[in-house]
């Protein structure tokens, strides 16, 4: 049988993995996706460096050609790129210097060129202050010492230095950013065919276990109807031989009782010895019928686990005096010397009624097997390892070694041929072992043909009852 | 003795009547619970022998409408049955007042002993 935990426990399992492999998959791509943007972020930020180097290289070039105008022409208008290139430069420079800290090939180019901007600068104030205070021709001729323009040189070197720079890097960049989105589309493409393989056999998975329980389910339904059919079948059958022996009881009231009231010479007038051996044998004919309904009656509960079972404190020793008197009339009648060799004052929780019961059934099958005359029955109880031991011990036939184990089955005697003279019904070994068993006991027997035959039986004190003790 | 039998079996409600009749006492009988209750309510016995099973009106209604109307204690009743009835139910109906039990079948001496008188 499978366990519905372990069905629970394969289901969730197979419910999870789906879930935790597309998880993964969304965590690796949003990391992938992350360092995507983080290098595009660095393209961007090359981009602004070189921007930044042209505008650098476009302010030069403003304050060269607004110096060398005014130099020429000697008019102020000339001065005016010359003017907003200053305005700029240097917070062109500052802006380049930060855009690029985390490089020091740059910071060290840039190093390199501000030297360079400044000589270019004071040149070109040299040149507009030769115009201003020595006219015209002086400031031209220092222009034409093509010193500006050897600066100028200098300058577009570094700055195309600094692109080269930034150039190279663009290149990298771009190889690790292109590397990466490869990656996270392998990744992405991967992680998704995993996840979708592990869905389909996790849904497989539960599909089958989904299958297997609902078999399980079916089974157990079934198996729920046919106990509570055979429930009802119990039932029904207790239910009938209530009845059966309700009915078959009633009869025998007015059969005793007639019976009675023939031998009563003051009910119905004196019978002659015929007459009353007649009636004589209708009287232990009723009871050994009534015995019989009794005894079918507690099998039928012995069967279906329902004698009651009310268990007391009471004296051994007792209960053995009482086997005494009531078998007495029987023994004087059937002429058995009948002894009690009980010696211990034994105190024990059990069922007193019951094991009257067992007793009177163990009782009644010495009787009937001891010899016509001469016949002795012992019954003893005695402790042992806390349990009491009793015993019912006959000089009978015996009972042959064969035959022993067939004792304890319904409606066994030992020999057909004595059922005559014998007339058990049958059941009460059966019934001895279901009430001793019910107890918490065990009953067996030691027999040697010609000697005779003792069944022993063991009850625990205050025995665990295999029995439901609830009522009926 | 005034004695009241109760029984839906008539062969037994016969028989005992003619034995107790010739031990002496005054038997009537009544074939179901309904006129057994009513002859209960209406007259005084020494002692009414109570069957259980009957169809209808049980006797164990019999005990249940004489224990609500309280007038169970002013009767001797002895409840009379076959195995139809556990153990538990019996002890049951003798603390709301029944007086003993006799199953069936019993003895006439045993009847007669426990009738008294």
């Amino acid at each position: 049988m499978f366990k519905k935990t372990t069905h629970t426990k394969l289901i969730v399992i197979a419910s999870l993995l789906p879930i935790i492999s597309f998880g993964t998959v969304g965590v690796i791509s949003y990391y992938e996706i992350n360092s995507f943007i983080d290098d595009e972020n660095w393209v961007r930020h090359t981009h602004q460096v070189i921007e930044q180097s042209d505008a650098i290289e476009k302010t030069m070039l403003d304050i060269e050609t607004g110096s060398r105008g005014y130099a020429i022409t000697g008019n102020p208008i000339s001065l005016a790129p010359y003017t907003s290139g200053i305005s700029q430069i240097t917070s062109q420079l500052d802006s380049i210097r930060t855009l690029t800290t985390d490089n020091p090939i740059q910071q060290a180019n840039i190093q390199k060129l501000i030297p360079l901007v400044e000589e270019k600068i004071s040149f070109s104030n040299k040149t507009i202050a030769l115009q201003n205070n020595t006219g015209k021709d002086a400031g031209v001729q220092n222009v034409a010492t093509l010193e500006g323009t050897r600066l100028m040189d200098n300058i577009r070197q570094v700055i195309g230095d600094m692109k080269n720079e930034e150039n190279t890097l663009l290149e990298q960049r771009a190889s690790v950013s292109q590397a990466s989105a490869q990656n996270t589309s392998n990744t992405i493409i991967a992680g998704t065919a995993i996840a979708i393989l592990i869905t389909m056999i996790s849904t497989i998975a539960i599909y089958k276990k989904m299958q297997q329980r609902d078999q399980i389910e079916k089974v157990n339904i079934e198996l729920h109807f046919e106990t509570e059919k055979l429930k009802e079948r119990d039932n029904a059958k207790a239910e009938l031989s209530a009845m059966v022996s309700h009915e078959l009881k009633t009869p025998l009231v007015t059969i005793s009782g007639y019976a009675e009231m023939l031998k009563d010479e003051a009910v119905l007038g004196a019978l002659n010895k015929e007459q009353i051996h007649a009636v004589d044998t209708i009287s232990s004919q009723t009871v050994k019928l009534e015995r019989l309904i009794s005894d079918i009656m507690d099998a039928q509960k012995m069967d279906l686990k329902k004698m009651k079972f009310n268990k007391r404190d009471f004296a051994i020793d007792d209960l053995m005096d009482e086997q005494i008197q009531i078998h007495s009339k029987l023994m004087d009648e059937k002429k058995v010397r009948f002894t009690n060799s009980t010696k211990e004052k034994l105190k024990i929780k059990s069922d007193p009624d019951r094991l009257n019961q067992v007793f009177a059934n163990l009782i009644k099958n010495a009787v009937d097997f001891v010899p016509p005359s001469g016949g002795t029955i012992e019954i003893n109880a005695a402790r042992k390892n806390g349990d009491v031991v009793f015993y019912v011990k006959d000089n009978g036939n015996g009972i042959p070694q064969e035959k022993q184990d067939g004792l304890f089955k319904k409606f066994y005697q030992i020999d057909t041929s004595l059922k005559r003279s014998h007339g058990g019904t049958g059941l009460g070994l059966v019934i001895c072992k279901g009430i001793v068993e019910a107890l918490g006991g065990t009953i067996w027997l030691e027999s040697q043909v010609g000697k005779g035959t003792t069944f022993w039986f063991r009850i625990p004190n205050n025995g665990s009852a295999n029995h439901d003790l609830t009522e009926v | 003795m005034k004695v009241l039998l109760v029984d839906d079996n008539d062969t037994i409600t016969e028989m005992m009547s003619k034995y107790l009749s010739a031990k002496g006492h005054q038997c009537s009988v009544a074939n179901d619970g309904r006129t057994g209750l009513a002859l209960i309510t209406e007259k005084k016995f020494d002692v009414v022998l109570l069957d259980l099973a009957m169809p209808d009106f049980t006797g164990i209604d019999v005990i249940e409408s004489l224990h609500k109307s309280g007038k169970i204690k002013e009767n001797k009743i002895i409840l009379f049955t076959a195995s139809s009835v556990t153990d538990g139910e019996i002890d049951a109906l003798i603390k709301k007042g029944a007086h003993s039990c006799l199953k069936k079948p019993v003895k006439l001496a045993v009847l007669l002993q426990v009738i008294g008188g």
